[in-house]
């Protein structure tokens, strides 16, 4: 009878371990492939040159990642989070050319991400639809003044004309940056109210509701959270060239997903959700992007590869029936 | 049943890792240095050279291949294609070049101009040219990448066609007259991205005005402006217009045969544009279909950029890697391309072949490596820059150099 208990302890652990194994081991495969494998080929996966371009690779993937795990923690997608940075990225570009400091467009930029996380988290509840829905409009919004922005200005791409960006290109600041942004999203999501709010109601809506959990203002402070996430991403998005284009962010809540999955984030939301997931994801997404060249690897075969890699979390980390939908 | 599910999953995810490594592994094949070839005359560099291509298929991209091939193994370089951002982003484009970046890359060509700049900021000294692009960016007065012109390591580049929208909308009005249409449209690329397409749609319309101040019978332009495609096909509804249904032929000022022609060929078929409009068009789709329509059938004009115009980029940097660069070259330059005009069946038969542009068989190349050699400094030390302007201008990349 005792031992059928440790057997079953032990089944637990393993299963809620799976997921964090799986991406903590793709990671580190990545990382002891690259470390044996690019130097016969005469390069190095940590040569200072290599780090500086996995950082560049890393960072804004890294910074939206942690900022989109509060919203995947309620079991949501927003799947407008590019057009946001493209957004973003334009108006500082834009303002800062007209004022000749980057200060006014970013604070420009978190207003703007209020108003959009207060539509994104609060009309799915109160409207009673399913929260992708208000993300699926703001994206056909934002990619719409994003096309009159650059019509308008009569070009595809713009670029900061008096301000110094260069900092924006310091591995060093990046890596501070992140930390700090992770270290905040740390203790948001694990030690107050919203984070634990967050992932009951991803969990279990209903559950959650009559423990007196407010669905709109969780939801809410959640988009918000993640919507200042954003924000800084395009700061180094945008910082990355000095520029901003129409294109500028499309696909990026792709990589987003692909980061979380890849980090073992369960895609359903709920108590499982955890930020380190975002790190170790785009850590590995980008570790892929930057290693398998140095390999030898055509760039066409990455992509294979990386869905490869994907495609084998997946498997491991897809346990139970709940992790197999995607959010609401 | 459940565990034999999790016996399944997990040899699935054995199997696949295991794939994965032997993928990455099976890319080890031996150093790639860049190494120096000692000849018996002289010592010659080697190296990688990065294609930043703007598609990843079709018959442009197989050529490109197949080109890069003879020419690199010629050369002694090796060379990889990289995937440059769909629609240019600066940031996009500059992460391709990084994440493919080893230390053995000596020269980019490159297929589009956003984030140049930056690019080569980054990587001083890599050398770069570009082919299939006028690189507004770079050339235009305050464009974002105008630094580049003037970095010593920018090599210049081929435009796909006309730089200047006047001399394309001139072309087009010619073949107007000269195909005897009488009512047209144009439709076009956004002049945010395509900013010549609006220039040439203005001349279209002027040139033709001028034409009809003496014409008998005068031709109409339909609707003020041109039709904008926002990067998709143009929509159904545009021949609901009464003025579209009777039209004698449409002007598309942007890959038209994927952008204009299946509307088109809808619209006839369902009997709502007249069955005899025509296509006056740039670029060239490699399907069967399309081809067997080009001078036959809806495409009459194709206006093709010659892809073997890569040869300048080549030549360009081999010489520079070389420490060879033209005596007379002294600052870089956008170039017109030569147009591959098709507008006959007859022309479109010769290109099918004749010429490598839809089959990619090198040895049908108009710039083969005999007659390449004489632009090149390392085998033709008297070889000019002068020269090597005048060759990319010539019939070697017009149709002419196809005819049998």
């Amino acid at each position: 009878m005792e031992m059928k208990s440790n057997a079953a302890k032990g089944k637990k652990l393993h299963s809620k371990n799976a997921a964090m194994i799986a991406s903590y081991g793709g990671l580190i495969f990545c990382i002891v492939l690259f470390t044996i494998v690019t130097p016969l080929k005469g390069e190095s996966i940590w040569s200072p040159t290599k780090l500086a371009t996995l950082m560049s690779d890393v960072i804004v993937t890294a910074l939206m990642s942690v900022g989109a795990v509060f919203i995947y923690a309620l079991g949501n997608l927003d799947i407008s989070i590019g057009k946001q940075i493209g957004l973003y990225a334009a108006v500082m570009v834009t303002v800062g050319n007209l004022t000749g400091s980057l200060i006014p467009g970013i604070l420009l930029c978190i207003a703007l991400s209020m108003v959009i996380a207060v539509i994104n988290g609060a009309s799915g509840p109160l409207l009673n639809i399913i929260p992708i829905i208000p993300s699926v409009v703001v994206m056909q919004v934002l990619s719409g003044i994003i096309t009159v922005i650059f019509a308008t200005l009569g070009t595809r791409s713009i670029t900061l004309k008096t301000i110094d960006y260069s900092i924006f290109k310091s591995p060093v600041l990046m890596l501070v940056v992140l930390v700090i942004e992770v270290a905040v999203a740390v203790f948001l999501f694990n030690y107050t109210a919203i984070g634990k709010q967050a992932r009951m109601l991803g969990a279990n809506k209903v559950s959650a509701s009559q423990s007196g959990v407010s669905t709109v203002k969780v939801r809410v402070l959640c988009y918000i959270i993640a919507g200042i996430c954003f924000v800084v991403a395009a700061i180094f998005q945008m910082g990355y060239t000095g520029s901003a284009s129409d294109s500028t962010g499309t696909g990026f809540e792709m990589n987003i997903m692909v980061a979380l999955i890849l980090g073992g984030m369960p895609i359903s939301g709920g108590m499982r959700s955890r930020i380190s997931a975002a790190v170790v994801g785009a850590f590995t997404f980008s570790l892929l992007d930057v290693g398998l060249p140095m390999v030898g690897l055509p760039t066409r075969m990455t992509f294979i590869v990386k869905a490869i890699v994907f495609l084998v979390v997946v498997l491991i980390t897809s346990r139970s029936k709940k992790s197999n939908v995607l959010p609401k | 049943m459940r565990v034999w599910n999790k016996v399944t999953k997990r040899i699935a995810a054995a199997v696949l890792v295991s794939s994965v490594a032997a993928t990455a592994l099976m890319g080890c094949g031996g150093s790639e240095a860049p190494k120096e070839t000692n000849n018996a005359e002289e010592t010659t560099k080697g190296g990688k050279i990065l294609l930043m291509a703007n598609s990843s298929s079709g018959p442009m991209y197989d050529f490109n291949l197949a080109y890069m091939d003879m020419w690199t193994e010629e050369l002694g370089y090796t060379y990889e294609v990289i995937y440059g951002d769909a629609a240019n982003d600066p940031a996009g484009n500059l992460n391709a070049v990084k994440n493919a970046m080893t230390s053995d890359v000596v020269g980019l060509i490159t297929m589009q101009d956003g984030g140049i700049t930056d690019i080569m900021a980054e990587y001083p000294e890599l050398y770069v040219a570009g082919v299939g692009s006028d690189m507004a960016s770079v050339y235009s007065e305050g464009g974002a990448s105008a630094a580049a012109a003037e970095n010593d390591h920018f090599l210049g580049t081929v435009a796909p066609g006309y730089v200047d929208g006047i001399e394309v909308g001139k072309m087009f009005a010619k073949a107007i007259e000269d195909a005897g249409y009488k009512k047209i449209a144009v439709c076009m690329s956004p002049a945010f991205a395509y900013p010549q397409y609006a220039i040439a749609d203005q001349t279209i319309r002027a040139e033709i005005e001028a034409y009809n101040e003496t014409a008998e019978e005068p031709i109409e332009v339909v609707d003020d402006e041109a039709t904008v495609l926002m990067f998709k096909p143009l929509d159904d509804t545009f021949f609901n217009e009464p003025d579209h249904k009777d039209l004698d032929a449409i002007v598309g000022l942007c890959g038209g045969q994927m952008f204009v022609y299946p509307t088109l060929t809808n619209a006839i078929g369902n009997g709502t544009a007249n069955p005899d409009t025509k296509l006056l068009t740039l670029g060239l789709e490699g399907a069967d279909d399309l081809v067997a329509d080009v001078g036959t059938g809806i495409v009459q004009q194709l206006y093709v950029p010659n892809f073997e115009e890569i040869f300048f980029p080549i030549v360009m940097i081999d010489n520079a890697i070389q420490g060879k660069q033209y005596s007379d070259f002294t600052k870089s330059e956008v170039l017109d391309g030569v147009y591959v005009s098709i507008t006959s069946d007859e022309i479109m038969t010769n290109i099918e072949e004749n010429s490598p542009l839809l089959s990619a068989d090198m040895s049908k190349t108009s710039v083969s490596i005999e007659v390449g050699k004489e632009y090149l400094t390392r085998y033709n030390p008297d070889a000019t820059y002068a020269d090597l302007k005048e060759f990319m201008a010539s019939d070697a990349f017009s149709e002419k150099a196809y005819e049998k």
